[in-house]
């Protein structure tokens, strides 16, 4: 177009028009961030908010903080989450694979427990948390290895071969006895094995013939007399109950269930958990297998939901301590809150009102259309990396009010290192560029005993030992 | 220089009858001044039709018809200042000297047989400073608006600096009219192309 007609143009007839969202007030000299209740009158002047007001509304001075990262527009100001508010109900971290979420989940974690905030019970599907965590080139510093957290942190493996190959220290094997497996454990995997409705219905009658022995009786191979005389009484039929053994006999696979235990390792990680403790369930070749991941991730909390709600009862009677606020860390976890389950499972439970138990879930997930609309509609914050479906996208902002005009906001992130938060945790949305995981936040998360440890690695080196563990230094 | 007298007026739009020879009869979009003693206001307009009338004798109607008219008798018929008869529409004016001009319709029309005058280079340089007096143009009935408009715009431009100032008023002419026109999307694209053939024949 000829340049004379362009200028003309440009600004009269053609134009650009920003729609911006009024969020928060900030009142000349005042540093009290509000909700905003009205509009702008007509023809009010608009103005770039300044880097002083950006800092000053994601500051979030005197309360308990991390830093997740900085504001795309200027790297110096620093975006901050209420940790508090963050643990105080669920929240998620979405994102298309690859796009970073276990190097934006592992340090806000890491942070939660320094700050002694909440205890984590993370499940740790592809082993990234507890030792180290796998980047495309190199291997970063899990949970285990960050100096001021290490002593906080329990890793419990269920692949003990797993974890001695990859040299990953843990505290024990997780191991389940089949007498401490309840109908109820099984349910989850209803969808994974292809269970029908009657055979989870036997297994409920099982159970309630044989509480202790019934998971000994349904993987055996032979049918005893006490299985017979129900087979015979037609309290349940062959066909049903050959079905299920043949589809739970894949239970067989699973190492870490065993006859009998040594212990109730549950209770040993609740144990831990109420003691303030973090716990690293790493999973090793099993966090391939999904029935196994969901079998133990659905076991251990729903122990952790019995005993909170009776701690919490026990606390409101005034016969006992507050239990200390808990943060489950599960990833893939549309397996858990998919629509068809959600409601009957214990992290459909949680999402929805076991914050008042203080237990909150971090849902970690590539899919958040596949999540229940009910469950979503209950997380509290959500830090969602780039997203490339259509479906996840909306789905991120179900049930937010006024959240609708962020999609193309979301769709328009950088595929790693950007993310767009928004919800309890931040006083308005925000995009940011997430903090790198390196050498930064090992400074960061570095003990008191950090120091030492650099002076011994120095030393080791001048003296040409060589105990590379091929970590980041 | 009194270029005619008024000989009747409205509101929005007055005519002045003139003698003068042809070659100096303001153009199709100049802008001229008159004045309404009784206001003491100063009434500006642009001229949008110019009336060739017969002479009171009849003479010219009696010459078109004539099949041997005499090239010397032409000559002498047009010597003798046929009356011209000047159509203005009110665009602005000014209630006393040194006030602002108001870009709209004056408060009273123009007084019969009042001089009519060109307004010169600087005063069609401040009365287009603004450029409000454009809606009226556009909205005038019986007037061939775009035409006018553009006319007047050639004009006005022409009493700039050649160059950026030049550029600078035709580009902020062109914006009023894209905020005037914004609803009309092809009568604008007419317009502008006009002004755009100004431009370039000016730069050429």
């Amino acid at each position: 177009m000829d340049d004379f007609i362009a200028q003309i143009y440009r600004g009269t007839t053609v134009y650009g028009v920003l729609h911006v969202k009024p969020m928060l007030v900030l009142e000349s000299g005042s540093a009290e961030i509000r909700p905003v209740k009205s509009v702008p009158a007509h023809f009010t002047p608009v103005f770039r908010a300044t880097p002083e007001e950006v800092r000053t509304i994601f500051a979030a001075e005197g309360k308990e903080t991390y830093e997740i990262g900085a504001s795309v527009d200027d790297e110096k100001i620093k975006i901050n989450l209420d940790l508090e508010r963050f643990v105080e109900r669920s929240s998620a971290i979405f994102g298309r694979s690859g796009t970073g979420k276990t190097f934006l989940a592992l340090p806000l974690l890491a942070d939660i427990v320094r700050q002694s905030i909440a205890s984590t019970l993370i499940f740790d599907m592809h082993n990234d948390y507890g030792y180290t965590l796998k980047g495309d080139r190199q291997k970063f510093k899990g949970l285990k290895q960050l100096g001021s957290i290490a002593s906080r942190v329990v890793v419990v493996t269920l692949d003990e071969e797993s974890s001695r190959t990859r040299q990953a220290g843990y505290e024990f094997a997780l191991q389940i006895a089949f007498a401490h497996i309840e109908p109820e454990d099984l349910q989850m995997l209803q969808n994974v094995l292809a269970l029908s409705d009657v055979q989870v219905n036997a297994l409920y009658t099982l159970h309630r013939k044989f509480p202790k022995t019934w998971v000994q009786k349904l993987l055996s191979d032979e049918v005893d007399d006490e299985i017979q005389a129900l087979l015979d009484g037609n309290k349940l039929t062959e066909s049903t109950y050959f079905a299920m053994q043949r589809k739970l006999s894949r239970l067989l696979n699973f190492k870490f269930l065993r006859p009998q235990t040594t212990e109730n390792f549950a209770d040993r990680i609740l144990a831990h958990l109420t003691r303030g403790d973090s716990v690293v369930v790493e999973f090793g070749r099993y966090g391939n297998d999904l029935p196994a991941y969901v079998f133990v991730a659905n076991y251990i909390t729903r122990r952790i939901h019995a005993m909170y709600v009776q701690m919490k009862e026990r606390a409101e009677g005034g016969g006992g301590e507050e239990p200390r606020k808990l943060v489950i860390a599960i990833e893939e976890s549309h397996k858990f809150l998919a629509p068809e389950v959600a409601q009957f499972t214990i992290f459909g439970n949680i999402a929805r009102e076991l914050r008042k138990y203080n237990v909150t879930l971090l849902i970690i997930d590539q899919r958040p259309s596949q999540i229940d609309a009910e469950v979503m509609s209950q997380i509290g914050t959500r830090i969602t990396c780039a997203l490339s479906d259509e479906r996840d996208i909306s789905a991120v902002f179900t049930g937010m009010s006024g959240a609708q005009q962020l999609r193309s906001v979301l769709a328009s992130l950088d595929s790693k290192q950007q993310a767009l938060i928004m919800g309890h945790a931040v006083p308005m949305p925000v995009v940011v560029k997430t903090r790198e995981y390196g050498q930064e936040a090992y400074q960061y998360f570095a003990g008191d005993l950090q120091p030492a440890v650099e002076r011994y690695a120095t030393n080791s080196r001048k003296l040409g030992r060589n105990d590379d563990d091929g970590l980041v230094p | 220089m009194i270029v005619g007298k008024v000989l009747r007026a409205n509101m929005r739009t007055f005519v002045f009858g003139t003698r003068i020879p042809e070659s100096d009869v303001p153009t199709f979009g100049a802008l001229v001044q008159t004045r309404n003693p009784y206001r003491q206001a100063t009434i500006y307009g642009l001229i949008y039709d110019i009336a060739l009338k017969d002479d009171e004798r009849g003479m010219v109607k009696l010459m078109s018809v004539a099949n041997d008219a005499r090239d010397e008798d032409i000559e002498w018929l047009r010597s003798q200042l046929v009356p011209l008869e000047v159509s203005v529409l009110c665009v602005g004016y000014q209630m006393h000297d040194g006030q602002p001009i108001r870009h709209g319709l004056p408060p009273q029309p123009p007084i019969a047989l009042h001089g009519i005058e060109c307004c010169e280079a600087p005063e069609i340089e401040a009365f287009t400073q603004q450029l409000d007096f454009f809606r009226l143009v556009l909205e005038a009935k019986d007037v061939p608006c775009d035409e006018l408009l553009a006319a007047t715009i050639r004009l006005a431009a022409g009493t700039r600096k050649k160059g950026t100032a030049r550029d600078t008023f035709a580009v902020a002419c062109g914006r009023e009219l894209a905020r005037l026109l914004s609803y009309d999307g092809a009568r604008l694209e007419g317009l502008l192309r006009r002004l755009q053939y100004e431009r370039n024949s000016h730069h050429g």
